[in-house]
């Protein structure tokens, strides 16, 4: 017996989907929008070196919204989850480049980046990583949504 | 090979990052904000510009006319009574032979890629072909139906879900675009701008952004779905490969290929012979509770006896002229909406009453590990007839992965009888709760009678004895549609000839790639796809994803056989073709 009213459901991701997804996005879109960050901020260290912090964090941010995510009867990640994850993990990084968790923030930062760049890099990164998963990565990986984000 | 240059493109990437790190010189002191500000703002408007072309283009498409058919109010006749009248009984041999078709005196025709069934299943499936490279003059489709929607909407509109009515479907479900992208909500958010709605866009970009969790989850409406099938039929030519009839018979021959023999009501049968094969025939018939369907047969009643996906109409009407009593049993989406339906029709006239039965209540929600099901008044609540993550994600990955028995059990725990979760719904019953007029009993149909003008119903409870009566006017069976094997002709008869394996809930067992593997005949290949191989390792087959995830696995897996035609989907092709979809060009 089946029921006709129906469709099916948007991409969800696997741990391993995740990891690769923020992978490819953070290596590839977020290295382009970081070089350009880090030219018109005229310091290409600062940006690369965050970008390489939000990274190698985030694989351990995943490893949490995974666990999050069992608790959720669909499996899923609504994009608003996404958004509140990247809020916190910007508040993380933040903390930890400026000294608020290590009395010396971490190597390779800059003593002189503003709240104002760290918020347009970051947030410029997040944007971009997120219209990509909402919708370019789809049109150009047409398998990934089917194998909950994973490309590799 | 994919996947190897995608590796390739990161590796330079991170090349030049750790390169452009290691020769960057030493910053120098933030000066002031403003070119923070221009830059976000360009970049801002380029995104809105590149936005703005790719929604303009997706409106450019123009729906298909398409050619109406002089209706067929013949049913198809049985194989036997067919094989009566011309020379057909030759296709109950296991494998035909070229000098067969030659002796007899019927029209054959030859494709290389061929879909068994006209409906959206076959829709998907050819699409994806095309899109991989496939011409039309390659593809054929056997089938009754004119539109690839039209039975589906058929059940749509008797089950009370019309046009404007939303559908219990992801945004990213889109039979007419294979990438998913841009889904439904985007579209319906584009036409809103363009008709000056600008509130209304904004509910629904709010909508997707913050479902399930802060609003409803969306859901498109029907007619927007039906439509999008029409500008993608259009596009890739469904017409000009479409052939009209019902399929009676699919063999093998003896060229490594397979011949499929066809009829039109009240014309001559023809035979299709194609090397690839793709069968999607999708539902039996419809799905009656055995009491009711003892109370037809004894009395012939199917006026105030209905299915829910049977024409029904009549029944409002009369429960909006002179009111009355219904009796509607199923608790999924089709219940909902009915429900939904006599609401509108108690606004008319206050004097209608529904009586729900049901076989036992439902109160502990389900729980899976750490996560649990929603439970309202009874009713198991989901936003799709699968949890999402079932259609690509973790459950995916989990029902793959499951022995046979254990699948069974998260079949039900997961499948199983659901209904969305929505506000208008929940509001509907827990008023009429409360209000008196709609009410929940639980237990079994011991007896329908016919007693002056009413039925009384007599139901028992969980020992068998008698618990209550009702008199009534009219009952609703909303359980479904049937999906038996044992009913199909076409199927029925290809598992006994060629002894196919069957999945766990006894329908057609299928490897990964969605293929028939008994059937393999030399190079020849038959897949299967939606309902007729639920039961797999892949849950939601019954779906507009699922048909989209089926069409893509086999398809891949001709790609890689080598099938004519068709070239590899990369990340190249896949984005030259989806510019093609927004620009409404030909594949």
């Amino acid at each position: 017996m089946g029921k006709v009213v129906l469709g099916g459901a948007a991409m969800t991701p696997t741990l391993v989907g995740r990891w690769q997804t923020r992978l490819l996005l953070m290596g590839t879109v977020g290295v382009v929008v970081t070089l350009l960050m880090g030219w018109i901020f005229s310091d290409f260290r600062t940006p690369l070196a965050l970008l390489f912090y939000v990274l190698i964090l985030g694989f351990a941010w995943d490893t949490l919204y995974h666990l999050l995510q069992g608790f959720r009867w669909d499996g899923d990640w609504p994009p608003l989850f996404q958004v509140v994850g990247c809020l916190a993990e910007g508040l993380l990084i933040w903390l930890l480049v400026t000294g608020g968790v290590f009395r010396e923030g971490l190597p390779g930062i800059s003593p002189y980046m503003s709240f104002a760049r760290f918020a347009v890099h970051y947030g410029l990164v997040w944007a971009v990583v997120l219209a990509f998963t909402q919708g370019l990565l789809k049109v150009i990986f047409p398998r990934w949504r089917f194998r909950g984000g994973q490309w590799l | 090979m994919m996947r190897f240059k995608s590796v390739i493109v990161l590796v330079l990437f991170a090349f030049l990052a750790v390169v452009v790190y290691l020769i960057a010189p030493a910053p120098r002191i933030d000066s002031s904000l403003d070119w923070i500000i221009d830059a976000v703002l360009l970049i801002f408007v380029i995104a809105m510009l590149i936005w703005f072309v790719i929604l303009y283009t997706v409106d450019r498409r123009r729906p298909l006319k398409y050619h109406p058919r002089t209706p067929d109010d013949v049913s198809p006749l049985d194989f036997q009574t067919l094989s009566a009248r011309y020379p057909i009984s030759f296709f109950n041999e296991r494998r035909i032979s070229s000098e067969m078709l030659e002796q007899v005196d019927l029209p054959v025709d030859e494709t290389i890629y061929l879909a068994v069934g006209s409906g959206l299943g076959s829709f998907s499936w050819v699409n994806y072909l095309r899109v991989c490279g496939a011409t039309p003059e390659q593809i054929a489709v056997i089938g009754p139906l004119t539109t690839p929607y039209e039975n589906y909407r058929w059940l749509c509109r008797n089950s009370q879900l019309f046009d404007e009515d939303r559908l219990r479907s992801d945004s990213g479900s889109t039979p007419d675009n294979i990438w998913g992208w841009p889904g439904y909500a985007v579209r319906e958010v584009w036409q809103c701008l363009t008709q000056g709605q600008p509130g209304q866009a904004l509910a629904i970009a709010w909508q997707v952004f913050a479902e399930p969790t802060l609003t409803e989850t969306y859901t498109p409406r029907s007619g927007d779905v039906f439509r999008s099938i029409d500008l993608e039929a259009a596009r890739i030519g469904w017409e000009t490969m479409l052939h009209p009839g019902f399929a009676y018979r699919i063999r093998k021959t003896d060229d490594d290929r397979y011949a499929v023999l066809y009829a039109q009501p009240g014309h001559r049968p023809r035979v299709m012979i194609a090397r690839y094969l793709h069968v999607a025939t999708g539902y039996s018939g419809m799905h009656m509770l055995p009491d009711l369907q003892q109370y037809r047969e004894r009395t012939g009643d199917a006026y105030r006896v209905v299915q829910a996906y049977e024409e029904h109409n009549h029944i409002y009407q009369q429960l909006v002229d002179s009111g009355g009593t219904v009796l509607i049993r199923g608790r999924g989406i089709v219940a909902s909406q009915i429900i939904q339906r006599l609401h509108e029709a108690r606004g008319e006239n206050p004097d209608i009453k529904i009586l729900h039965l049901m076989r036992e209540p439902q109160v502990d929600k389900r729980r899976i590990g750490r996560a649990r099901r929603l439970i309202d008044s009874h009713w198991q609540l989901q936003p799709f007839n699968w949890p999402k993550s079932a259609f690509g994600g973790q459950w995916q990955a989990r029902l793959a992965q499951v022995e046979d028995s254990e699948r069974a059990h998260f079949f039900d725990m997961l499948g199983g009888v659901t209904t969305a979760n929505r506000r208008a719904w929940r509001a509907i019953t827990n008023t009429g709760l409360r209000e008196g007029w709609y009410q929940m009993f639980f237990g079994s149909v011991m007896r329908i009678e016919d007693d002056n003008h009413r039925l009384v119903v007599t139901v028992g409870d969980k020992n068998g004895q008698e618990a209550a009566m009702f008199a009534l006017h009219y009952i609703i069976d909303a359980t479904g549609l049937e999906s038996k094997l044992d009913d199909d002709l076409l199927l029925g008869d290809l598992r006994d000839q060629y002894a196919l394996d069957l999945n766990p809930q006894r329908r057609l067992s299928v490897n990964d790639s969605f293929e028939i593997q008994r059937m393999r005949n030399g190079e020849g290949r038959i897949f299967a796809a939606g309902i007729i191989t639920a039961g797999g390792t892949y849950g939601p087959v019954d779906s507009f994803a699922g048909l989209l995830y089926a069409a893509q696995r086999s398809v891949d897996s001709l790609v890689e056989q080598g099938a004519p035609g068709l070239r590899e989907l990369n990340a190249l092709q896949s984005t030259i073709q989806w510019a093609k979809w927004c620009w409404g060009v030909q594949p």
